[in-house]
């Protein structure tokens, strides 16, 4: 039998398990995935601005480091990168840089958790406004 | 036009199902593209949603494809049986900047079947390349011969990874060890009517397109795939 720490308590569900109100549970449902990415999004700004409060510290840097190496939120490969600014805490930033985006009505409750989409989604955001920047520029030119 | 995050809404709900990396990579791949396209005077650039991964072929794969049949590609025979072809395809590469063997997967189809010709030890490297090649994991694994030896690594196994319950391959228990692993495959496959492609190949086979040699790892794909000879 295994020994887990974890005693069957979830966080509650928002309707109890004889609940058979399917517009109740879909909504609660939706409203846990929306809190996932909130959560997500409060993770990777947590990153970006807590590394760089310490980044010009080494011995705090790596004392971060430590614990986000320890919790699997970085990898030990990350470590020379950080300083960088690259891969991971490149990410964390571009999702601090564009949370409103993010975090629209429009997007929020649509979206998955996960830094790695929400990246991308972030990317395409600035690919989209470079189009619209592109396409006003032209309209400008052609008037 | 409307504003960039009016855009971005819209790709989000005209998405069909879950928002995936994929399906944003997918559209930012569309969206270059179709960038190019504006740029020649072709076409506008617009924000029709991303279904899946097969949507919106990158301007560089459709290039690509044009050259021979002007289709995406459904059956694909990758042969990595050469030890530089591994330890070069065994490179984390930066985005765009992966050889054309790794670029030309933007230009399968949704349901491709991949089939792969390789040494068991490989396993891992073949593995995490076959996202390039739309694929998430290994359907089925041939051995070409018994086993010789205790040790596997050099072994010789044909994988098969299909999207669609039914290949030609599903009927397949044994493969004949009278001709040469890529023999076996294209006799499995030479009558299948889809639009076929090679990769690492040394000569492409009649009816079967191919990137030959040096050409998997050039990083522009334009011209180099080949017209299946006739």
């Amino acid at each position: 039998m295994s020994n887990s720490s974890y005693h069957g308590k979830l966080p509650s569900l928002g309707f109890a398990s004889n609940e058979t109100d399917a517009s109740l549970i879909g909504k609660q449902i939706v409203n846990h995935r929306r809190q996932a990415v909130e959560a997500d999004i409060t993770t990777q700004s947590a990153l970006h601005v807590g590394m760089n409060a310490v980044i010009d510290q080494d011995d705090r840097t790596n004392a971060l480091l430590d614990i986000l190496i320890h919790h699997k939120l970085l990898s030990e490969e990350d470590r020379p990168t950080v300083k960088a600014g690259d891969s991971r805490i490149k990410m964390a930033k571009a999702i601090f840089d564009y949370r409103h985006v993010l975090l629209d009505e429009r997007i929020l409750p649509y979206i998955e958790p996960g830094y790695s989409v929400q990246y991308q989604l972030v990317l395409l955001y600035k690919d989209l406004s470079s189009t619209e920047v592109a396409a006003d520029k032209k309209e400008a030119e052609d008037a | 036009m409307p504003d960039a995050l009016a855009m971005l809404a819209q790709f989000v709900a005209e998405t069909k199902g879950p928002i995936t990396r994929q399906k944003v990579i997918t559209e930012r791949n569309r969206l270059k593209a179709a960038r190019k396209s504006h740029v020649s005077g072709t076409t506008s650039v617009g924000t029709p949603p991303a279904t899946d991964a097969a949507a919106a072929p990158i301007d560089m794969v459709a290039r690509a494809t044009e050259a021979t049949s002007g289709t995406a590609f459904n059956t694909v025979l990758i042969d990595l049986r050469n030890r530089l072809d591994i330890k070069n395809l065994d490179t984390d590469y930066v985005r765009g900047g992966e050889p054309a063997a790794l670029k030309i997967g933007e230009c399968l189809s949704h349901n491709a079947l991949v089939v792969a010709i390789f040494r068991l030890g490989d396993v891992c490297t073949l593995a995490k390349k076959l996202e390039f090649w739309r694929k998430g994991r290994i359907d089925r694994l041939f051995l070409f011969k018994s086993m010789g030896s205790v040790d596997v690594t050099d072994e010789i196994a044909i994988a098969v990874c299909g999207n669609d319950t039914e290949n030609r391959f599903s009927q397949l228990f044994f493969v004949s060890q009278s001709s040469s692993p890529l023999d076996v495959c294209i006799d499995v496959l030479n009558d299948d009517p889809s639009v076929k492609l090679q990769l690492f190949a040394e000569t492409a086979s009649p009816g079967w397109s191919a990137l030959c040699g040096e050409d998997n790892w050039k990083t522009d794909i334009m011209n180099v795939v080949s017209a299946p000879p006739q």
